[in-house]
Formats: structure tokens, C-alpha cells, sequence
């Protein structure tokens, strides 16, 4: 299992944060309607990121906050 | 040859690591192998296998992939990790099988238990504050608890 991340910890935190933050949003009826599910929706999207510690942008782009390259 | 053979051999506390030439993370990982290794040569054996050319003995071994660090007692597995480690994993897996405590390393490294434990918390809480919303409460719980749980070793290898 190879693990090779582009993402710093405080940028990991960060988007944990972000990505709960919307799923909340979504999901709590505080932003009601088809917008909700959306935010909802892609709130996974940096929770994901986060987790695993590796951003496909940055890889297409090259661009790093941290992490461990292979 | 079974596993539990090949180890029988190993009475002293010992990491093996299974590696490859070809393997990216292991040649990253090395130089701070090779050092920590150096530095705990008095209390661990440090046995460094290259399934390259020895892919029978990897193979008996149950490794599946590369590196795998595998930790020793008493000529028994106690514990294995698969993927690179950093530096300081490294001293705090080699401190951890000189006293014998191997088993009691998290199976995720420092940076992703502190990242997912947060995360589940976080998750739990929106979860509770939702309804409450248990599919995350679950979720949540079920990641801090992965992250923080001792790797223990399952059994024999085949």
C-alpha cells in the first residue's frame, strides 16, 4: 500500500472542518430545498480530501501544501 | 515453509521489513530505516527482506504489499504495517518492539490518527446536533475508534 499525500495537516483540519461544516448545512435543514442537498452533497468532496490527505487539483496542478511525496 | 517456522528463529525482538527495489515508498522510506535501525542495533534486530529475490519467503510471510514492517516477540508476529512510515513512527515502532508494546501501535500513522480522530468527532457532533442524525454519530464513532484502536495482530499468517 503506497500513501503519498500533497496536503499539509493544518490544510487536512481545514477541510475536514469546511466539509463538515457543509454537510451540516445541507443536511440540517439550515439551507432548505434543492441548494441544501447540494451543499450537503459536496461537503464530502473536502471531507474526503481531508481524510485521505491528497487533492487530485493539486496533483494536476503540481501545487503542495505538504504531505509526503513519493 | 509456514510463517510461524520462519519466525520461530527470531527469539530477540525483531522488525522485518519486507521491501522492493522498484518500490517508490520503501526506497523514501530507507534512509530513515537504515538510521533508526542503527540507532536501536543494541536492542532490535533490524532483518531487511527484498521480495525481489526472495519473493518465496515474502510470499510465506502473507506479505501483500510493500514496505511492510513486521514485528517480532518470542519468534511470533505481534504486529505489521503496511505502507511508509515517517521518521518518527519509525523510533516509536522500534522503541515500541524493544519493550515488547509493539501490538499497542495504532495501525494508522500520527498525522492520519489526528486528522481522523478529529474528523469523527467532528462528524459525531454534527450528527448528534442534526436530529440526531445517527448514521453519522455511527460513522464518526466508528473513525475515531479505527484511528485510536491498538493494531492487534489477528492471528497466523498461512
Amino acid at each position: 500500500m503506497s500513501k503519498i499525500t500533497n496536503e499539509a495537516s493544518w490544510d487536512r483540519i481545514a477541510r475536514v472542518v469546511l466539509g463538515v461544516a457543509l454537510i451540516y448545512i445541507g443536511f440540517s435543514s439550515t439551507v432548505s430545498g434543492g441548494l441544501g442537498v447540494f451543499l450537503g452533497i459536496i461537503g464530502f468532496v473536502p471531507l474526503i480530501t481531508g481524510l485521505v490527505g491528497w487533492c487530485p487539483i493539486y496533483a494536476i496542478t503540481k501545487f503542495r501544501t505538504g504531505g509526503e511525496s513519493a | 515453509m509456514a510463517a510461524d517456522t520462519i519466525l520461530a528463529g527470531y527469539t530477540r525482538p525483531t522488525l522485518i521489513e519486507v521491501m522492493a527495489p522498484h518500490c517508490v515508498e520503501c526506497r523514501a522510506m530507507q534512509p530513515d530505516l537504515d538510521a533508526v535501525a542503527g540507532a536501536n542495533s543494541d536492542t532490535v534486530d533490524f532483518v531487511p527482506i527484498d521480495a525481489s529475490r526472495d519473493l518465496e519467503l515474502a510470499s510465506a510471510l502473507g506479505v501483500m504489499g510493500t514496505p511492510t514492517l513486521i514485528a517480532v516477540k518470542d519468534g511470533a508476529e505481534v504486529a505489521r504495517f503496511t505502507g511508509r512510515r515517517s521518521r518518527g513512527e519509525l523510533e516509536e515502532l522500534f522503541a515500541a518492539v524493544a519493550s515488547g508494546s509493539a501490538d499497542s501501535i495504532s495501525r494508522v500513522g500520527k498525522s492520519d490518527r489526528i486528522v481522523w480522530s478529529f474528523a469523527g468527532v467532528l462528524l459525531a457532533a454534527a450528527g448528534l446536533l442534526m436530529g440526531p442524525a445517527w448514521i453519522l454519530v455511527v460513522i464518526g464513532a466508528g473513525l475515531t475508534a479505527y484511528a485510536n484502536l491498538p493494531r492487534r495482530h489477528s492471528g497466523s499468517n498461512g
